[in-house]
């Protein structure tokens, strides 16, 4: 059994052993799972979740002590925002915040008592907003909508006196706020979430997709003690072994990746300002280094369960790691290393700089180059063990 | 009873006679836990460059470069007058951004004209534009803000009505609960909560995945009768709710001080909400386990589910963003009333009463998932007598 193809050429071994595994794929629903179910299902889940660009119409309520012509003119722009929606009004400050606290309002409004009689005296009462901080996010939306709403009614207010005042409309209105500042978000115009987390999260799941089936494709060879079978396919070469076992894979989600771009752009109308090449051969290398990284995994621990586990480690928590929400710039040192170790992070600026910046590829080079590391380097260092791990029976049928 | 109690004993001696899962529920409890919260804990992100292109080059301009350095937020690049070449280093990921101060900059306000600066900045990673956003406003408010006094004094208001006239409605801005917009805090007690369920259902899928293995390899079908699941169900559910009513505790006073994130809560309130959580993720991992072929099957299967579970649990994202059929088939993981109801009472100090919805929902959860697995447990594994006759 093992002289079997010894002899035979590597192109004809090679297709033997990727036959096996086709026809071990076509007979497996854990593959069909893994390779095409899962993937278009959490695709789908992802999409709708962040299927609205920016969350309008989040709750709020207003604590009116007021209730004079100018706090309900205020409490109409609020609702009129396309940011928030005012869904109760409170009558106390107590009352507004058990809104709060049951997580049926994300700020709170509050308009203090005789407002429009002291802003007609000119006496400046603070209206007071309260937000709920720990949704961030939501928090960064609402902030910016109550600013301009309030900010509108207020220059209303101010243009109004100057114009009492006797000033020129005109100069009146220029007076107001001496510097402007007139900010432009730079490669995402809208500020868009769904441009800038869909195309960062569909490869987090890619990535796990990838590691996690090569650990169990390699892997599952050995607890299963058909190492023997699958080496002596290959003309006892594991290099071809291992090659060919992977080669499906390489394909099936590369075709994934391929698929993902499309739904990007074509469907959630993601931009795509950079350069398609440049993309085509970052995903190229994105799951070769995930695959190489798993054979590596099974060569480290010779064991399918603690190779899952490392591989569940290393992939889980990676899009933490990545630098997208939070920013590289911002973590201390020893996260920043993690980021460098996977590939995903290099692969996410390589798309992000293509998809929205459309930078030059000159700029994507440098992380080309580190994924490209991840496909060269590791093989080196565990192909001699990996050829011991198949011939040697004693690893095998570990759990 | 004895039914019950012997199923807890084993249960709880295949947990420890089994590496893998105890590796996946020390992760849950300490490597992950530990290890996630990382990148977040300096909390916010300071300095970032930018890039000035100042065309004016006037004491006014300089004074606002100035103004922009010394914010917290942003710090000024090496200088440049050609906003080509600025963008060009945006767009190479050189500088979070840049920003221009036309000619003729001093002028406009000297003469009592309204002056614009430009400002450009990195809107791909949404955290970088909202600091330096934040920064650079803010600089050109104050800025602003001095000069609009001084012309109202000169005009002769007193300063306090030259404040008012400037702004007659001011808005005043004020945080509940994390006041320090730390982004730590904003995510790290909700993926948490996460990983104590992914942990629990991976560890309860692999043995899981282990015991449909054994049985189909088993040369003779042991013995026993169809009555005996419940206490079965019941011990063996004991067995990892012990275990992991155990880890919020551990959480709230190992994990929160250290990477110093606020808490508002009571303990028992907190411990009481999170019993019916534990339990309904035990069984929902019962049901799930008897999915899983192989052992190797449930890390990968609940690996990736936590990017999405993450998402719906409410704190990243808002819910009301969310398509009302997902919403909706989001509330059957024990995680989006999970971590909404943690969130509330333990970050905003929400009472018990406060977060019953959530509360209800995850009993509800219990009793639907306690009857799926009992179904489910039934059909692949027929022979409660003797839990898993193959493991040591």
């Amino acid at each position: 059994m093992a002289a079997r193809g010894a002899n035979e050429g590597r192109l004809r071994c090679l297709y033997r052993v990727t036959r096996r595994e086709l026809h071990f794929m076509s007979h497996s629903p854990f593959c069909t799972l893994f390779i095409v179910v899962l993937p278009l299902v959490s695709f789908a889940i992802l999409c709708a979740i962040f299927y609205v660009e920016t969350p309008r119409d989040l709750p709020i309520v207003v604590c009116d002590r007021d209730g004079s012509t100018l706090s309900r003119q205020l409490t109409r722009m609020a609702d009129a925002s396309a940011s928030m929606a005012v869904t109760a009004t409170a009558r106390d400050m107590e009352e507004a915040a058990g809104y709060v606290r049951r997580g049926e309002a994300y700020a709170v409004l509050y308009i203090p008592p005789r407002l429009e009689r002291d802003a007609k005296r000119g006496d400046a009462p603070p209206v007071v907003a309260y937000f709920n901080n720990q949704w961030l996010l939501t928090s960064g939306i609402l902030n910016r909508a109550l600013r301009e709403t309030v900010g509108t009614l207020s220059a209303g207010l101010d243009l109004r006196a100057r114009m009492m005042r006797g000033e020129d409309p005109a100069l009146a209105w220029e007076r107001y706020e001496p510097i402007q500042v007139d900010a432009h978000p730079m490669f995402n115009p809208n500020l868009n979430y769904r441009f800038f987390l869909l195309p960062s999260l569909l490869p987090t799941l890619v990535q796990a997709f990838v590691i996690m089936m090569t650990v169990r494709a390699v892997g599952g060879e050995l607890k299963h003690g058909t190492a023997g079978v699958w080496l002596a396919d290959s003309g006892n070469r594991p290099w071809l072994a291992l090659l060919g076992k992977c080669i499906p894979y390489t394909v099936a989600y590369l075709i994934l990746t391929n698929f993902m771009f499309a739904l990007l752009v074509r469907f959630m109308n993601v931009p795509l300002h950079g350069s398609v090449r440049v993309l085509f051969l970052a995903s190229v290398l994105f799951v070769l280094a995930y695959q190489v990284i798993g054979v590596a995994f099974v060569a480290l621990s010779a064991n399918l369960r603690l190779a899952n586990s490392l591989a569940g480690f290393y992939a889980g928590p990676a899009f933490a790691f990545a630098g997208i929400t939070y920013p590289t710039i911002g973590m201390p040192l020893f996260a920043k290393a993690v980021g460098w170790a996977l590939p995903l992070a290099h692969y996410l600026h390589i798309v992000l700089q293509q998809a929205l910046r459309g930078a030059p590829w000159q700029a994507s080079a440098p992380y080309l180059a580190a994924l490209a590391a991840f496909v060269l380097a590791p093989p080196i260092l565990f192909l001699p063990r990996m050829g011991r791990l198949m011939r040697d029976d004693r690893y095998w049928g570990r759990l | 009873m004895r039914t019950l109690a012997r199923a807890c004993i084993d249960e709880y001696r295949a947990i420890l006679s089994d590496r893998g899962v105890l590796f996946i529920f020390l992760a849950g409890l300490i490597i992950y836990t530990a290890y996630y919260p990382l990148p977040y804990s300096p909390e916010v992100v300071k300095e970032l460059p930018v890039v000035p292109v100042d065309q004016d080059a006037s004491t006014l301009s300089r004074k606002l470069l100035q103004w922009v350095d010394a914010t917290e937020e942003v710090r000024l690049a090496a200088s440049t007058r050609n906003v080509a070449e600025a963008r060009r280093r945006v767009v190479n990921g050189e500088a979070a951004g840049f920003f221009v101060i036309p000619e003729g900059f001093e002028r406009s306000v000297l003469r009592g004209e309204q002056a614009t600066v430009a400002l450009y900045a990195d809107a791909c990673y949404f955290l970088i534009y909202r600091q330096v956003h934040t920064g650079c406003y803010k600089a050109a408010a104050t800025l602003s803000a001095g000069i609009e006094i001084k012309r109202f004094t000169a005009a002769g208001f007193g300063e306090r009505h030259a404040r008012a006239a400037r702004d007659p409605l001011p808005l005043d801005s004020r945080p509940l609960f994390n006041p320090a917009s730390g982004y730590a805090t904003y995510v790290v007690p909700g993926v948490l909560m996460l990983i104590l369920q992914q942990t629990l259902l991976i560890g309860i899928g692999m043995l899981g995945g282990t015991r449909n293995e054994a049985f189909r390899n088993a040369p003779v079908p042991p013995q026993g009768g169809k009555d005996s699941y419940v206490p079965l169900l019941l011990g063996r559910g004991f067995a990892y709710f012990s275990i992991y009513i155990l880890y919020p505790l551990f959480y709230l006073f190992f994990i929160f001080p250290l990477y110093d994130l606020p808490r508002a809560g009571h303990t028992t309130a907190v411990m009481v909400f999170l019993v019916p959580y534990v339990l309904s993720i035990v069984y929902l991992g019962f049901a799930l386990s008897t999915l899983f072929q192989y052992r190797e099957h449930s890390i990968p299967a609940l690996i990736y589910t936590s990017v999405p579970a993450v998402f719906l649990a409410g704190f990243a994202w808002p819910m009301e963003a969310v398509p009302t059929w997902l919403r909706h088939a989001a509330l059957l993981l024990p995680s989006t009333s999970g971590v909404a109801g943690f969130l509330r009472l333990n970050q905003m100090g929400a009472t018990l009463h406060e977060v019953r919805f959530e509360w209800f929902v995850l009993w509800a959860l219990c009793g639907f998932y306690f009857l799926l697995s009992w179904v489910c447990v039934q059909r692949t594994q027929p022979f409660p007598e003797r839990p898993h006759p193959d493991l040591p």
